[in-house]
């Protein structure tokens, strides 16, 4: 127990924390020297010039050799005097100091260090780090037909430039800081100065510098450490990989956040409406987009309501069956021993493992899990009467709604509200299935989004915010930006000169 | 905490209360869905009871089944059945009550307590007179289906196309109920093997006292209904030439100058036919002149006589009563009871023939 609390010291200590600054007063260089050394990974070694015998040491995993061969050791031959090498080399920062806490942070960002073996006080400090991330590639998640085909990596410069060349004005900020004690992420917070509301901006970047955590390993941590209310199975912030989509809320007066080896970024504030638009509604004609919108609405209403429906009614309410119906549901479950719940947990369950292992296995195997899954498990479980085959359709399909929601996350929350659901609609029927979601509904009220209401234009009302929520009106209809956002600039343009066309006459 | 300690003591209720939540489950497949149910006075006090419920067969096939039992009550007579039957039997699919003839004419008011006190019955189920023995015709196999779901097909049908009148439990009670009106019901009847809408069946109050039979059906629903399509007759012209019409709109008007008085009541009839046969080929505007003159006689005669028949009767099954009521502050039924079966009403037609079809 006593050496427990010891070890648990050994972190909170003051004077040597993991990853913090080393304070040795005696051989500030020398011990930081001691201390890098101990990884194999770091690479020192002296070099000769006139006599003077310079020392070189770095971090082989993390700076480009290339740059150290081509750009470094050839202009080293030159050197005359520690001050004239940021002249001498070809690099565009050199950094003379002597502050080992500098040197050791500049060490971990991909410099190298040069300094005299004889003057100890003064290091040159050199930048030759390499960046081996994977390139800008198809969007896989949210993938669409038309539109840019771009999507974000996992470096975070990188994304910043495929938003910035979308939005190529000094207003955009972006504000960078460091979060995790250990993993020392980037992350940035992006808005346009002037569009977006200082309220919105001062949040997040009040939440971001609140955290005190360790790791940051991807933007869903911290969706989930700055999100309203974090016990919701809703995600309150959006995440996308589409540049495209960052650059286009980003003017609608929105905040985006980008974490560096993140490939998605995140946007608020939100509604849960936001969370069913696909990029590409901004990229077909507005009557076609507004279609899929409702589709995708009612695919998650279906989703959720059809099994629990289909439990309530055959478990309580018959009288409800139309009579042309009644003989096919009764002969479908006539073989079959379970209770119309069991059957539909056993067949949900069957679908989420289907789904679970199709994502976990490598995508060649996961094609044949779903065939598989699909025909042989279907058909045999219809045949060994465990399940009847009209309940497989209903199953089917609602798992194949639940799979339109564009973004990840709110797909995987539909598919889990579901089981209360069930459970609800066989304890008290079509009751029960009220109940739920009433329940459903009064928190869904209560989420908000950064501070602001996430059922908005529903409630409360905004009236002039339901042109781009369950339908998408033509462009020209849209000059105000959401009220949602309660922007700074309201409008996005002239709503008079959009809806004029001139057409140049031909003599 | 205090909110955690509230979530706790909730969700422990819901596991400990789960007793006080006895709600009966009926599991579609677990339950006899009664379908249609036939009642007859065997005595002056004793009710057979016949109920019709389908046996669904592994190969999605339907058998009939039927169950009697005798009991002074309905709801003993259904646990009575219940004793018989391998699930319980359950009401809530019921979808036509039949009554045999004798038994309407008894009066039936009281064998629809049942019905209408069961909160598992709709108010839209179908109502009808069989001419017969309700346990020998329901134990045969009209159809695919049971006869309970075969009969309410094969009202609905007619109905939706036109032939008679719109009708189920809660049209019969307000008709009954209400002043100024009678109910109808159709008059169901076995003929070589096959179910029949042989009549129309006329109510006083709650008994059976008449009917009309089904050469004349067109006449009544073109009376009773105020906009009315769909509905088909046929007839011979003087010239011995037949004819069979559609009628495509038909609006019926009712003109009571003097309400509460025996001053003459009219009934306008504007009807819109279409002619889908005609015997003697191809057809020109003097013959269909001819044609529309006919059959405004012919409506305005058989209409008349209906009426008559009527109000011989003391019936008001067109509800002419209920116009006059809507037509005066001096409605009284006792009152209108005497007038009615000696006010002369009339009917006005006017026919027009807006297609003959094309014949090459």
């Amino acid at each position: 127990m006593k050496k427990w609390r010891n070890r648990r010291s050994l972190f909170k200590g003051k004077d040597i924390e993991i990853g913090g600054k080393i304070n040795s007063e005696t051989d500030p260089l020398g011990s930081l020297l001691r201390q890098l050394s101990l990884s194999n990974d770091f690479t020192q070694f002296t070099y000769h010039v006139n006599e003077t015998s310079l020392c070189i040491g770095y971090y082989t995993s993390l700076i480009d050799t290339e740059i150290l061969h081509r750009d470094v050791l050839p202009y080293l031959k030159r050197w005359e005097s520690f001050a004239s090498l940021s002249s001498v080399l070809p690099i565009e920062e050199v950094i003379i100091t002597s502050e080992p806490a500098k040197i050791q942070e500049s060490l971990l960002r991909g410099y190298l260090f040069i300094f005299n073996i004889n003057n100890l006080h003064q290091v040159c400090l050199v930048k030759a780090g390499v960046e081996r991330t994977r390139q800008v590639s198809l969007p896989e998640v949210e993938f669409s037909v038309v539109g840019p085909k771009e999507s974000f990596v996992e470096a975070l410069d990188t994304n910043i430039n495929l938003v910035r060349k979308r939005l190529p004005m000094p207003e955009f900020t972006v504000k960078e800081m460091i979060i995790g004690k250990l993993s020392k992420t980037r992350v940035s917070v992006l808005y346009i100065e002037g569009i977006a509301n200082k309220e919105n901006v001062n949040t997040v970047i009040q939440r971001l510098s609140d955290l005190d955590i360790d790791q940051i390993m991807d933007s869903s941590y911290i969706t989930q450490l700055i999100q309203d209310n974090q016990n919701s199975p809703f995600p309150q912030l959006i995440d996308t990989e589409r540049p495209d989509r960052v650059a286009s809320v980003l003017g609608e007066g929105k905040v985006a956040i980008l974490v560096d080896g993140a490939p998605h970024g995140l946007i608020g504030p939100t509604t849960i409406f936001e969370f069913f638009y696909a990029f590409e509604d901004y990229y077909l004609n507005w009557a076609v987009a507004s279609f899929f919108r409702l589709v995708r609405f009612f695919a998650v209403i279906f989703s959720i309501l059809v099994t629990p429906i289909y439990v309530a009614v055959l478990t309580y309410h018959y009288e409800l069956i139309p009579k042309d119906l009644v003989s096919t549901l009764v002969t479908s479950r006539s073989a079959i021993p379970l209770p119309p719940i069991l059957e539909a947990i056993i067949l949900e369950l069957a679908i989420e493992l289907l789904r679970e292992a199709g994502a976990r296995l490598p995508t060649k195997v996961g094609q044949t899990i779903g065939i598989v899954g699909g025909i042989v498990i279907g058909t045999a479980s219809v045949e060994a009467g465990l399940t009847s085959n009209v309940l497989l359709i209903i199953v089917a399909l609602a798992a194949l709604a639940s799979f339109t929601t564009p973004v990840y996350q709110m797909g995987n929350t539909i598919r889990l509200i579901r089981f209360p659901f069930l459970l609800m609609a066989h304890y008290l029927g079509l009751i029960g299935v009220a109940v739920s979601f009433s329940f459903l509904l009064i928190h869904l009220l209560r989420l908000t989004s950064l501070g602001r209401p996430f059922l908005e234009p529903f409630y409360p009302p905004r009236i002039q915010d339901l042109k781009d929520s369950l339908i998408r009106l033509p462009f020209s209809m849209q000059s105000k930006r959401p009220i949602q956002e309660q922007t700074e600039d309201t409008m996005r343009f002239n709503s008079k000169q959009a809806k004029e066309k001139h057409n140049t006459k031909r003599n | 905490m205090g909110k955690l300690k509230r979530m706790m003591q909730i969700l422990l209720l819901s596991v400990l209360l789960t007793g006080c939540m006895n709600i009966d489950q009926r599991i579609l497949d677990d339950v006899q869905l009664v379908t249609g149910a036939a009642y007859r006075y065997v005595d002056d006090d004793i009710i057979e009871l016949t109920t019709v419920f389908p046996n669904y067969q592994p190969d999605g096939s339907v058998k009939n089944e039927t169950l009697t039992t005798t009991a002074i009550l309905n709801k003993e007579n259904r646990d009575k059945q219940s004793l018989q039957s391998e699930k319980p039997m359950v009401s809530g699919k019921l979808e036509v009550a039949l009554y045999e003839r004798e038994t309407a004419e008894k009066g039936i008011v009281d064998l629809l307590d049942t019905l209408a006190r069961d909160p598992s019955i709709g108010a839209n189920i179908y109502l009808a007179i069989l001419d017969g023995n309700p346990k020998v015709v329901l134990s045969k196999q009209y159809g695919n289906m049971d006869n309970g779901i075969f009969l309410s097909n094969l009202i609905e049908q007619n109905v939706e196309t036109g032939l008679i009148h719109k009708t189920n439990l809660h049209i019969f009670k307000y008709k009954l109920y209400a002043e100024g009106i009678d109910p109808m019901l159709p008059i169901i009847e076995q003929k070589e093997g096959k179910l029949n809408i042989k009549a129309i069946g006329l109510f006083e109050d709650d008994k059976l006292v008449d009917q009309i039979e089904q050469e004349k059906f067109f006449f009544l629903t073109l009376l009773l209904v105020h906009k009315g399509q769909k509905d088909t007759y046929a007839f011979k012209t003087k010239e011995e030439k037949k004819v069979s019409i559609v009628n495509i709109k038909s609006v019926r008007k009712y003109d009571i100058p003097e309400p509460m008085t025996n001053a003459e009541i009219k009934i306008n009839m504007d009807v819109k036919a279409i002619i889908r046969e005609y015997s003697d080929g191809t057809l020109n505007k003097q013959k269909i002149k001819k044609i529309e003159n006919e059959l405004k006689d012919e409506i305005e005669k058989n209409s008349e006589e209906i009426i008559q028949q009527f109000q011989e009767k003391g019936i008001d099954p067109l509800g002419i009563g209920e116009e006059v009521r809507t037509r005066t502050r001096k409605w009284d039924q006792k009152k209108w009871k005497q007038l009615y079966p000696d006010i002369k009403i009339t009917v006005r037609a006017k026919v027009k023939i807006m297609e003959t079809g094309v014949i090459e």
